[in-house]
């Protein structure tokens, strides 16, 4: 498992020890080649010095002197080397520290720049040489190029002392880095654990949370402020998440309470049918009571199934214009009789020139609801309103009853699955899922569903359907 | 023994009702709380079946007003609700039992059964008076050992009195815990009863098991 924190710290150590190693090489370097430019200036300084003492005289080359004057050359101390060669390559002069010894020019080419390079001393130490042609003073001190042949000189210093201190500081310079690297590791491991608590803590609450605890939210307030976006989006899907769950227990409850009951049904007739002699009479009863109940579980599952089958988009829907009155008067029949046995006075409202553009096929099962609704709950002798307004582009199709006890809290329930007014659930021929199957039809055509109760205590429920003006084409 | 059924299915009160009569019970059906409530506080059940989801008043609150106004009846909840809270809260208001629908109607006797002989204090089936032997059980019958058929309303009769033994039971009593609300109290049912009852649990040459005290009732004697 890749961890955030590693990760963050790897990659912190990585680009500051390469950091590290980069300035510390740049400063090693750049010190080097100062201490070597200072170390050949001195080395130029030397040579120079030596070249103003050569003189020639009628061919003969000598160094005057130089014993006295630059001992380092000397036998004793062995830390300076030159060699004086003449134009035919021949040697004209050498200090005593070469002990009688030559000094190689390697790969350089002697010109009258002076050349440097790094010089194996005869001593075994490393040194620096400079080399450069030059034309030796005569005896009155003239430097004329005609008068003498020119010279080629080759001075050498040892650099043991100057290379020790560079081990010294490069010595120095890696234990700091290390040092540094060290520090930086602790420093990278102290922060990233810091700024990666609030993350863990966060992620620990988060873990902490199951089924049950659905309904705690995480406190945000004591989280950074890059967290506080995540956490508060976290507690959002939580709330959301627990709703879901809330639906899905109370649907759960819901469909094996709608089932119990009918099944308790179906299981006492069995029982007592079993333990009794019927008569012919009683057993026709019985199979009738068993039919009903069959049918009111059938009811309830076709339900079930036809609003998921709304919500799952495996209703195929064709729009096409419908002439709402005979639309409105073929799905009125099934109700009428029950009407006029309630004496209701029922009221249609629909011009016959209104044609409204949708899914007749969704339409059927939206619309009956309203009208079964309508026709189980208003009062005997109350009235009924089936009407079609045409409002701007659109026709609102609306059925109105008395509301009778429903009131306008109970309005947030209404298209509940399940849901009546009545908790007991076996009083009434209704399973409460009809307007839960309108509003899943309803929801892939695109319209609203409303539902109202008016001061006059009137329950209205409407659908509000696009209509279809002359000019235009049918279809969506 | 006489129980009172609240139920809001119409099937069901059918059902049960006449399992329930068939076992010897006297019942009264109801179709919504407040009936409910009404019959519960107003005549002697041995026993209340209470539906909770029901119309007008709910069975939890049925309940709790019953056991607020005193009444002591045994009551077994008979619902759809399964969750261990709902069984919880319905014992804790005051229910002596929980069944969930759907059920055993065997199971439902046996515990309405079991309900009604706690009300008695006994724990036992069969019940011993001399050579009287009574499996309430069974609904059974047998003098001296040999089996006595009664009819439902006589058996009822002596079932009460045996689990009322050495008592003076009062007509009125009688009439409240083997009859139902249909029994018309003009009658002179439980005299009539009490009368064949006595011819056909008496031993021969025997002193009647059951005697009348004037003007107070009937007494059965374990003695």
């Amino acid at each position: 498992m890749k961890s955030l924190r590693q990760q963050l710290t790897i990659t912190l150590l990585i680009g500051f020890g390469l950091l590290l190693a980069a300035g510390i090489g740049a400063i090693y370097f750049g010190t080097r080649g100062m201490l070597f430019r200072e170390f050949d200036a001195t080395l130029l300084t030397k040579a120079r010095a030596l070249a103003s003492m050569t003189e020639s005289d009628g061919g003969v080359v000598e160094l005057q002197l130089v014993d006295e004057l630059m001992p380092e050359f000397g036998r004793r101390q062995r830390e300076a080397f030159f060699e004086l060669s003449l134009a035919n390559g021949s040697v004209a002069a050498r200090s005593l520290s070469l002990a009688g010894a030559g000094l190689s020019h390697g790969t350089i080419r002697a010109a009258k720049t002076p050349q440097f390079w790094d010089q194996p001393l005869p001593n075994g130490n490393a040194g620096r040489a400079v080399s450069f042609i030059f034309n030796p003073a005569g005896e009155e001190g003239e430097h004329t190029a005609s008068a003498h042949s020119p010279v080629t000189l080759l001075v050498a210093l040892d650099r043991t002392h100057l290379d020790a201190h560079l081990r010294v500081f490069a010595i120095s310079a890696v234990a700091a880095s290390v040092l540094m690297m060290i520090g930086a590791s602790l420093v990278a491991a102290i922060s990233t654990r810091r700024a990666f608590a609030s993350l863990a803590e966060l992620g620990q609450k988060v873990a902490a949370i199951d089924e049950t605890s659905l309904g705690s939210r995480l406190l945000c307030d004591p989280f950074p402020t890059e967290l506080m976006p995540i956490c508060r989006r976290l507690n959002e899907l939580l709330a959301r998440l627990d709703g879901a769950f809330i639906r899905e227990r109370r649907f759960s409850d819901d469909v094996a309470h709608e089932l119990r009951t009918p099944i308790a049904e179906l299981r006492a007739l069995a029982d007592l049918s079993l333990d009794s002699e019927l008569a012919q009479e009683q057993v026709v009863n019985g199979f009738q009571d068993a039919l009903a109940i069959s049918r009111q579980m059938e009811d309830i599952v076709n339900g079930l199934l036809a609003i998921a089958r709304f919500e799952g988009g495996r209703h195929a829907i064709r729009f096409e214009p419908i002439a709402l009155l005979p639309f409105l008067l073929d799905l009125w029949r099934p109700h009428a009789q029950r009407a006029k046995d309630k004496s209701l006075k029922v009221v249609l409202q629909v011009s016959p020139d209104i044609v409204a553009l949708s899914d007749p096929a969704s339409l059927r099962v939206i619309v009956p609801n309203f009208l079964s609704n309508a026709v189980e709950y208003a009062p005997v002798g109350s009235e009924v309103s089936i009407s079609a307004l045409r409002i701007g582009s659109t026709v609102h199709l609306t059925v109105t009853n008395p509301a009778g006890v429903l009131t306008k809290e109970d309005l947030s329930h209404l298209f509940d699955r399940f849901w009546r007014k009545d908790t007991a659930r076996a009083s009434s021929s209704h399973a409460g899922l009809g307007l839960s199957i309108a509003q899943a039809a309803a929801q892939p055509l695109g319209v609203d569903l409303t539902a109202n109760i008016t001061e006059g205590g009137l329950f209205v429920i409407s659908l509000h359907l696009p209509i279809v003006s002359p000019e235009s084409p049918p279809g969506p | 023994m006489r129980l009172l059924f609240v139920e809001d299915s119409e099937r069901l009160r059918r059902y049960v009702g006449a399992a329930l009569k068939k076992a010897g019970y006297a019942v009264d059906v109801c179709g919504d709380g407040e009936e409910g409530l009404w019959s519960a506080q107003t005549h002697a059940y041995d026993a209340i079946i209470l539906d909770l989801m029901l119309p007008k008043l709910d069975g939890l609150t049925v309940l709790e007003r019953l056991r607020a106004s005193g009444k002591q009846t045994h009551v077994l909840l008979l619902t759809a609700r399964d969750s261990v809270e709902d069984r919880v809260r319905g014992l804790l208001t005051g229910a002596d039992d929980y069944l969930v629908k759907p059920f055993a109607l065997p199971e439902l006797l046996a515990r309405i059964h079991v309900l009604c002989r706690r009300g008695y204090g006994t724990k036992e089936s069969s019940l011993v008076v001399g050579a009287l032997e009574i499996d309430t059980a069974s609904k059974t019958v047998r003098l001296a050992g040999k089996p006595v058929e009664l009819p439902r309303r006589e058996y009822a009769l002596l079932e009460y009195l045996v689990l009322r033994r050495d008592e003076v039971v009062s007509r009125t009593e009688i009439e409240a815990h083997i009859h139902d609300e249909f029994f018309d109290a003009t009658s002179n049912i439980v005299d009539s009863a009490v009368c064949s009852l006595r011819k056909k649990i008496t031993p021969r040459g025997a002193q009647p098991i059951i005697q009348t005290r004037r003007g107070l009732g009937y007494i059965l004697a374990s003695k």
